[in-house]
């Protein structure tokens, strides 16, 4: 059987996430012997290729150029997927909009938003890789389940499931402004367990409850940020139905 | 043999000694003013001076959080299959300190998880750990173990059980485990007096009074007011305000549920089965292929959480799934409290 063919592509960012792939270390050989790498250009990778069987693309995208970059590379490839949190929401990092569809941190004062958006803003993303940056067995687990053509599926509980395992005392409760009960898990919970609040890097979980944090919030004297306001529009209390 | 015996705080340092050379220890143990359970190595880590609850129940040790099941290796074209039960049974554990609500969760766990359908890695668990409980001499706010049922005495499921009496332990036994222990170490206990027994009835008698001051229903018979009340307005507000984080399951003594996934290696030669907490409260424990969700709404996660307590557990097992530990209260960011649900149901 041929190898599957896959490209790492990165559009702007720190790449960070590639760098948490490239740590893998001993996994990585591993994972490349069961593939084609035919294109990364951060490990210097370039070869001729017509189709890619799995396109990896870290990054936001930016620039005019940037969004014809990845047009072209979801045009040769049957699946992309989109790794860590500039490729999956456009990046807090980048201090992007705030009024967009993802969990912002606090803009630094005196920056202007600019353009920095998501993948699936202009292509269709196959598979979401969420975090900033994204988590190594994370990654590992969606590659060796596209390798056996199994559906790939991000953790379904939010921080606050895993901050409870590592007997955390929850930050709330301290009055620190922790978006866990919002934010999609699989991290480990790893910024609350070092004592410091979660950002929402992964994004809003699948049942976010924002009218909720908002209310719990107010309960403990914490003051509600504005995205929370934002997000609130735009989800309010989660599911309906 | 005498059913009661005491044993002063120091000589229960040696004894400590002695079984963290015969057993591997779990206690509770306390790190940054939070009391947990842990294995422990020095019986000075040891903390039996704890108020309330751990903060998280002491199930993890019997049913744990991520647990492989088996791995398997394909070789030849034939599966060969390595049972982890085989690692889980020869372990000879030892869990001190747990309360009598916690007792009482591994009861009701034991029953469904050792009832019509055996879980083989509960049960190794189970039959290879002494289980050293400690009644309460200070219950915290959350207890409510007087209207369950389920302390602040215990009527059983523990080999032997420890009641602080200040300078020593009263400790009764209470099964043939429990008393080669006490056997094992005659130079370290001494019979109880009746004054000293008389003592710990006393002191428990006060911890349920101090339980008693908060006014709740006998939460054992609550079945038909849940059952009248299923469509009730409360459950809507409960839902408003459910953040679906499942931190009430996974602290819950008595939470169970779980799911099964494999993790095979990069070139599917080898691999391992997987079992992992799940939590009623996620979307995904009720999606089905096709991708249809049966309690999407969160009201109907935060009830069957609540029903299954008091209600689907008498149905199933014959008695309410609620120890009356508190953790659920504790843990939950949005402030749902478990018992004031189940009194405004009682009371509508």
């Amino acid at each position: 059987m041929e190898k599957p063919k896959v490209g790492i592509f990165s559009m702007s960012s720190c790449e960070g996430c590639l760098v948490q792939v490239l740590n893998l270390e001993d996994k990585i050989l591993e994972m490349m012997r069961s593939v084609e790498l035919v294109d990364c250009r951060l490990l210097g990778v370039k070869k001729s290729y017509d189709r890619l069987d799995i396109a990896i693309v870290e990054g936001a995208v930016m620039s005019d150029e940037e969004e014809r970059e990845l047009r072209e590379i979801r045009e040769r490839s049957k699946i992309l997927v989109a790794l860590g949190d500039c490729a999956c929401h456009g990046g807090r990092f980048l201090f992007k909009d705030f009024k967009f569809d993802s969990v912002p941190v606090d803009l630094p004062r005196g920056l202007k938003s600019f353009r920095a958006d998501p993948l699936d803003k202009y292509v269709k993303v196959d598979y979401y890789v969420y975090g900033c940056p994204i988590d190594g067995d994370d990654f590992l687990r969606l590659f060796k389940e596209l390798l056996m053509g199994k559906e790939y599926r991000p953790a379904p509980f939010n921080v606050c499931a895993e901050c409870v395992l590592k007997d955390n005392e929850c930050l709330l409760d301290k009055g620190i402004p922790c978006l866990g009960p919002i934010t999609r898990g699989g991290c480990g919970a790893v910024c609350p367990t070092s004592g410091r609040r979660c950002i929402g890097c992964r994004g809003l979980a699948e049942d976010a409850n924002v009218d909720s944090l908002i209310e719990i919030f107010t309960k403990r004297g914490i003051e509600v940020p504005e995205y929370l306001w934002e997000l609130k529009k735009q989800v309010g209390g989660g599911r309906r139905g | 043999m005498e059913r009661f015996v005491v044993i002063t705080k120091e000589d229960f340092t040696v004894l400590l000694e002695r079984l963290l050379g015969a057993y591997q220890v779990i206690a509770p143990v306390e790190r940054e003013g939070r009391i947990f359970l842990s294995y422990v190595s020095d019986p000075a880590e040891v903390n039996m001076e704890y108020k309330g609850t751990t903060l998280l129940p002491p199930k993890r040790f019997f049913f744990p959080e991520v647990e492989v099941l088996f791995t398997y290796r394909v070789t030849g074209g034939r599966v060969e299959l390595y049972d982890k039960l085989e690692e889980v049974r020869g372990a000879k554990r030892a869990l001190l300190g747990v309360r009598p609500c916690d007792i009482k969760s591994l009861e009701i766990l034991d029953k469904v998880l050792i009832g019509e359908y055996k879980d083989p890695y509960y049960a190794a668990r189970r039959d290879g750990t002494l289980i050293v409980g400690l009644t309460c001499n200070e219950p915290d706010e959350y207890c409510f173990c007087a209207f369950t049922g389920s302390g602040p005495q215990a009527s059983g499921g523990f080999d032997l059980l420890m009641t602080d009496l200040g300078d020593r332990y009263l400790v009764e036994i209470g099964s043939d485990k429990g008393e080669r222990v006490v056997n094992l170490n005659l130079d370290l206990f001494k019979p109880a007096s009746k004054d000293e027994v008389n003592e710990r009835e006393e002191m428990l008698k006060r911890v349920e009074a101090e339980i008693r001051r908060q006014e709740l229903p006998d939460l054992t018979k609550v079945y038909e007011a849940f059952a009248k009340n299923f469509d009730a307005e409360l459950w809507l507000e409960y839902g408003r305000r459910c953040l679906a984080c499942g931190k009430c399951n996974y602290v819950c003594p008595t939470c169970r549920c779980f799911d099964v996934y494999d993790e095979p290696s990069l070139d599917g030669s080898s691999g391992k089965r997987v079992r992992v907490w799940d939590s009623c409260h996620f979307l995904s424990f009720t999606r089905v292929a096709g991708g249809k969700v049966f309690r999407s709404e969160r009201p109907s996660r935060v009830k069957q959480r609540i029903y299954h307590k008091y209600c689907y557990g008498v149905d199933e097992i014959g008695e309410i799934e609620c120890v009356g530990c508190g953790r659920c209260i504790k843990v939950c960011p949005a402030g749902i409290d478990i018992r004031e649900a189940a009194k405004r149901v009682v009371e509508l």
